[in-house]
């Protein structure tokens, strides 16, 4: 059983190990061919301005993969590229021509994908959590933050970063709405960006987590414009955040990604490995270290579904440019250590058809 | 049945036995301050924050927070018990009970610093390319060691971790020392060193002669990863085997299009490693993007006036490369 077992101490192999789910796809849904082989850090749909979808995948083995998705829910490998170390965030330009990816090399490169050609346009003193691309009326440049402590905007066509913030801690996680960027740091650090004219710190939040942040996703009001975010940590909760709350009790948190252990009394917690959130209905996903991802309805304060357990945890989503498919990866998240690394434990990249389901509910 | 608006609330006294009707709505986050979850059959007593009701009582003095720190109990003990991520930070976020308006402490509690799962992962990697993974699992062991002593002591909160706590949230400078905070966790090595390599790298731009250098790097980096093969049946502590596996080729039915042609190396040789010996080096194409060549009368003044400053201003920024002329 997870559980009380720590790191070190005796092996952990052979009957010890909780029985997973034998079927590898519970939820019956498309297989991406081909998948990496080794953990998958990070998934991203083209964006809205080509009309195909286009998926890519970053992994802990170096490449970067791309596959075109058609509308039978079929996956065609279409190319990939290498990186010089584990990839840990990819991002697509606004007009879908090129993807960009950083990693542990301390490098980001922008790969041109009708060209098939990629070159470096960033570099960092420590491996880059993050990159986002920012779109704005008078710049468009790439935002990278890295473990050494600094978020870098890039001109892609320059040496020099275009601007350098320092971070209090290393960045863990990020996200971009133009025209506000979030950005979540080691030390629960919270950092709100204004993204017009030039970035600059628009303030900080408290954080409402107890425990380290792990993943952030900005959402939108009706409008259209971005007015808060969710927020994951380790401890298998997530809050919703208005950045300028009306009334202070539009901030609230929820436990998610919980399970009944053998052990009644005590829940196992898992990691919230990713949020996003619905392109269309504004409702959100998490994906969680237990294997299942869920989704809920902020505004009425609801579960919609939750899923069956995967055999591994669900290490990346996203959802694509319409909100029809939600893509999830099933890779070990490393949340258990290197004992629990099983290189033979193949990984999967699965298409589940989401819009109905993702409906948010009445309010009641 | 009239639904009991306690249950609603996460408060009510009467639990199963109440005479209104406790829906098992999978409803979550409560308007209010009790932040409940009602699917999953939780002891009532285990609460992320302080109740509201317990607040009114003391609003009139403040807040006596010894008090509120069993929530420093039972978060240990819940994360403990429930096999939660050992390396996080934690805050008891206590201090919004005290009538202290400023605060001067960090909300994090000594000691705990935050090690992410990607870190130690990468930590792993790179201590096994470098032969050193067994010194990264004792240093791994060490680490666990002192991050479970703490949450220990905060299971138990003997008197003087207790002190610690109430007078910290209250913004007072007292030291840690002579509790479990006090005793500094050891930190992981390379994950606080930041290289000192130049963060800068240099390309020029579309001019074909120069080729695209990679970053100075002080550590090897491997182009294929290094696959970790678990120990079958061996006693703690034993050396892992692993081996360097080659980059699994293209499944037959499909093939990832690599560049037909590759000029320049991306990677400098020079900085090549004994580990390229047994691996499959994709070198990538350094082309860049833009190639044509646009002649200073078709620029903008804008652009013009931009390309003969001696640096870009923020917003003026040429979308086009600059002529020949001019670099």
């Amino acid at each position: 059983m997870f559980g009380s077992t720590g790191f070190g101490g005796s092996s952990f192999m052979g009957s010890n190990v909780v029985t997973a789910p034998t079927n590898h796809n519970p939820m019956k849904d498309f297989e991406v061919v081909s998948p990496p082989d080794e953990s998958i850090s990070c998934l991203e749909f083209s964006p809205a301005s080509i009309p195909q979808n286009f998926l890519i995948a970053g992994s802990w083995d170096n490449h970067v993969r791309c596959w075109e998705i058609d509308q039978t829910g079929k996956s065609i490998p279409k190319s990939q590229e290498t990186m010089q170390g584990p990839v840990l965030d990819v991002a697509w330009s606004d007009d879908g021509s090129k993807v960009f990816m950083a990693g542990c090399d301390k490098m980001a490169k922008c790969w041109d994908l009708n060209s098939n050609q990629s070159i470096q346009v960033a570099a960092h003193d420590a491996p880059i959590k993050t990159c986002h691309w920012i779109k704005s009326h008078n710049y468009s440049c790439l935002m990278t933050g890295s473990w050494d402590k600094t978020l870098k905007f890039w001109d892609l066509r320059q040496q020099s970063p275009i601007l350098t913030i320092n971070l209090p801690e290393r960045c863990y996680c990020a996200d971009v709405e133009y025209p506000v960027a979030v950005v979540s740091t080691a030390s629960r650090h919270l950092l709100v960006y204004q993204l017009e004219n030039t970035p600059s710190e628009a303030k900080r939040i408290e954080s409402p987590l107890k425990y380290q942040h792990r993943c952030v996703s900005i959402f939108k009001d009706k409008k259209g414009m971005p007015t808060g975010f969710a927020l994951g940590s380790i401890e298998g909760r997530v809050a919703i955040q208005y950045i300028t709350p009306s009334n202070p009790k539009d901030n609230f948190t929820f436990k998610c990604h919980r399970s009944n252990g053998t052990n009644q009394q005590y829940q196992d917690i898992y990691a919230v490995n990713d949020i996003k959130f619905h392109p269309v209905h504004g409702t959100l996903a998490t994906a969680g270290s237990d294997g299942r991802f869920s989704f809920w309805d902020k505004d009425s304060r609801t579960k919609l579904k939750t899923s069956e357990q995967m055999e591994q945890s669900i290490t990346a989503c996203c959802f694509n440019r319409d909100g029809q498919i939600f893509a999830y990866a099933v890779s070990y998240d490393w949340s258990k250590g290197h004992e629990f690394n099983n290189p033979q434990k193949k990984n999967y990249i699965f298409l589940h058809s989401c819009y109905e389901e993702m409906k948010p509910r009445q309010k009641s | 049945m009239v639904v009991c608006k306690f249950f609603l609330e996460g408060r009510c006294r009467f639990g199963a036995n109440c005479k209104n009707e406790h829906t098992q709505s999978e409803k979550f986050g409560r308007i209010g301050n009790a932040y409940q979850q009602q699917s999953f059959n939780q002891p009532v007593r285990q609460q992320y924050f302080p109740q509201q009701q317990k607040l009114k009582e003391s609003q009139q003095q403040e807040t006596n927070l010894e008090s509120l720190l069993y929530v420093v109990k039972d978060d240990a003990t819940n994360s403990m018990q429930g096999g939660q991520w050992l390396f996080s930070c934690y805050a008891p976020l206590l201090r919004k009970f005290s009538k202290i308006s400023f605060n001067k402490n960090e909300e994090n509690l000594p000691s705990l610093i935050d090690y992410s799962a990607e870190e130690l992962k990468w930590e792993a990697m790179q201590s096994s390319m470098n032969g050193q993974f067994h010194d990264y699992t004792v240093k791994l062991q060490k680490l666990s060691q002192s991050y479970q002593t703490i949450q220990r002591a905060l299971q138990n909160l003997d008197q003087a971790t207790s002190n610690y706590i109430v007078r910290y949230e209250r913004g007072e400078n007292v030291s840690p020392a002579g509790t479990a905070l006090g005793n500094i966790v050891s930190s992981f090595p390379a994950v606080n060193t930041i290289s000192n390599s130049p963060s800068q790298f240099s390309f020029t731009l579309p001019s074909t002669q120069n080729p695209i250098q990679a970053p100075i790097q002080q550590q090897q980096t491997a182009v294929a990863p290094f696959k970790f093969q678990l120990p079958l049946q061996q006693p703690a502590g034993a050396s892992f085997s692993f081996h360097l596996t080659p980059q699994k080729p293209a499944a037959a039915s499909f093939s990832f299009k690599l560049p037909s042609h590759q000029p320049q190396s991306l990677i400098n040789t020079a900085v090549t490693n004994e580990h390229n010996a047994t691996t499959r080096q994709i070198p990538v194409s350094t082309i860049p993007l833009i190639t044509e060549n646009i002649s200073h009368h078709q620029l903008s003044q804008i652009d013009l006036d931009q390309f003969k400053a001696d640096k870009f201003s923020f917003g003026k920024i040429p979308r086009v490369p600059p002529p020949i002329e001019l670099r």
